[in-house]
């Protein structure tokens, strides 16, 4: 895996030619974007102002207030749309083709349902299927394939009325697994035990999912993060080595965000709540340094959990 | 009439106590069988072991000896469970001086059943460690349930006695890791 600074170089030397196009264009749609709100806001003002001279109710007032903001919000989706494309269609996909050869960029790729429904993590029927950002092929040998993913149900409330429910908005990542397993094993964040300590745990054990049974291990820093369901509790302290927990574990606290991990037909599935791959900011500078970081962090991430977790090595039951 | 529901919340309550305790003497039972059953698997890989390494071996005759004898003591029926685990820890140990002493024997080091064997036995060794982890759970579920209140009054009508756990030591769990002792 390439080191930190490595991919810096990559971004700042190798891509230079393209970002200085990029970063002309998004200097202009940024300035246009800004002349835009200005006008907006000044014709909302007058506008504002001569309603409240004319006595009129503060409901009219808001109802300008929300149309500026929405007019604002669509015609900034509108000129950026086809800015953000193209950079992901030109620099993001260089970009993860220099980290690996054999890794395959798609813009408007997404994790296929199937392998969604395969992870068992999120059984919740979902209405909605959305995402984009794919990467999919090998990082040293371990094919692997991830992407942003949103899934939502609906519901009618009493009015018919349509309401949206996310299910799961984030990373969603799988891979091989090095170890040949036969059961289903499945970690969600603790929010029971992290709350409620014993109690909390005598209610997970009562709560058992479907056919799967609470597996208690024994890492006491994973298991106050984490609880593991599984069809085997053999099998899931073969798949769950000492080393493998510390490394979740680790991994929430650096992230700092909620995790959920399935392993089923020797797969690894990682989900990860609230990451947004690789989309531009407008107002931000493409030379700006923290921007980079957020790119780099998510593949150094997603392409560094086959090293740091051994997925290359095969044990001998899986050549 | 108040005295009869009383009667019947009581015994509905030791019945559910009673059934929670035999789960949890059946889980270590059940644990422990697999436990071994994966230590047996290992046992029987010792003979084609021995036998693939015999002919080069000339001067750890004795450790082969040695191995093939615990071997006979490991699978007899009468060991009690401390037992059961001390033989374990010793052929773990030979085991891992076998592959030690392969180091020492070129032919033997490239040959292909005997990184085979030494794989086979290198992922039985994971296994058995995350059975030997099962089984300390369940074990210590277990304790904790025949100590507690008030589990603790029928446990000791049942005649549920504590179990000991698995001392699982670290040093000799690693002497058998053949991706160290190949680093070399």
């Amino acid at each position: 895996m390439n080191s930190f600074s490595s991919l810096l170089d990559i971004y700042y030397n190798d891509l230079d030619k393209y970002l200085e196009v990029f970063e002309e264009r998004r200097k202009k749609i940024a300035f246009r974007l800004k002349l835009f709100a200005l006008s907006i806001f000044l014709v909302s003002l007058i506008f504002i102002l001569y309603l409240i001279k004319s006595n009129s109710s503060i409901d009219s007032i808001v109802a300008v207030a929300i149309i500026a903001l929405s007019i604002y919000f669509f015609t900034l989706r509108l000129m950026t749309k086809s800015y953000k494309k193209e950079f992901k269609e030109k620099i993001i996909k260089k970009f993860i083709s220099h980290v690996d050869k054999e890794l395959k960029y798609t813009p408007d790729g997404v994790f296929p349902q199937s392998l969604y429904i395969l992870s068992s993590l999120f059984p919740k029927r979902f209405d909605r299927y959305r995402g984009n950002d794919l990467v999919v092929g090998k990082i040293e040998g371990v094919s692997v394939i991830f992407s942003d993913i949103h899934t939502e149900y609906k519901t009618k409330d009493s009015k018919g009325k349509i309401h949206w429910h996310t299910i799961f908005e984030g990373l969603f990542f799988m891979a091989d697994f090095n170890k040949k397993f036969y059961g289903k094993t499945l970690i969600y964040p603790d929010i029971a035990q992290k709350y409620m300590g014993f109690v909390g745990q005598f209610f997970q054990e009562i709560l058992k999912k479907g056919e799967l049974k609470l597996v208690k291990m024994d890492n006491p820093a994973f298991e106050k993060e984490f609880v593991v369901y599984s069809s085997d509790q053999i099998e899931a302290r073969y798949i769950l080595t000492p080393s493998l927990m510390e490394k979740i574990v680790k991994m929430k606290r650096t992230l700092d965000k909620s995790i959920y991990i399935s392993f089923v037909n020797n797969y690894i599935f990682i989900a990860i709540e609230a990451i947004d791959s690789f989309e531009p900011s407008i107002f931000r500078s493409l030379y700006d340094i923290t921007i980079i970081k957020d790119y780099i962090k998510v593949l150094r991430f997603t392409v560094g959990l086959v090293e740091e977790f051994n997925l290359n090595k095969k044990l001998w039951s899986r050549l | 009439m108040e005295i009869l529901i009383g009667l019947a919340v009581a015994i509905l309550f030791a019945v559910l106590l009673y059934n929670f305790l035999v789960s949890r003497k059946n889980q270590v039972d059940n644990i422990s069988a697999s436990v071994d059953a994966l230590l047996k698997k290992r046992y029987d890989l010792i003979p084609n072991l021995v036998a693939s390494v015999k002919e080069y071996m000339e001067y750890e005759k004795d450790l082969l000896e040695k191995v093939t004898k615990l071997r006979s003591k490991a699978l007899d029926r009468n060991l009690d469970e401390i037992q059961k685990i001390e033989t374990d820890q010793e052929i773990s140990k030979l085991l891992g001086d076998i592959f030690v002493a392969v180091e020492n024997y070129p032919e033997l080091k490239a040959d292909k059943n005997i990184l085979h064997l030494q794989h086979t036995l290198n992922e039985i060794e994971e296994q058995i460690s995350a059975a030997r982890r099962a089984y300390n759970q369940a074990v210590t579920d277990y304790n904790n349930a025949i100590e507690m209140f008030p589990t603790n009054i029928l446990a000791k009508y049942m005649g549920y006695k504590r179990k000991a756990l698995f001392q699982i030591d670290k040093n000799q769990r690693k002497s058998v890791d053949v991706k160290n002792l190949f680093k070399s």
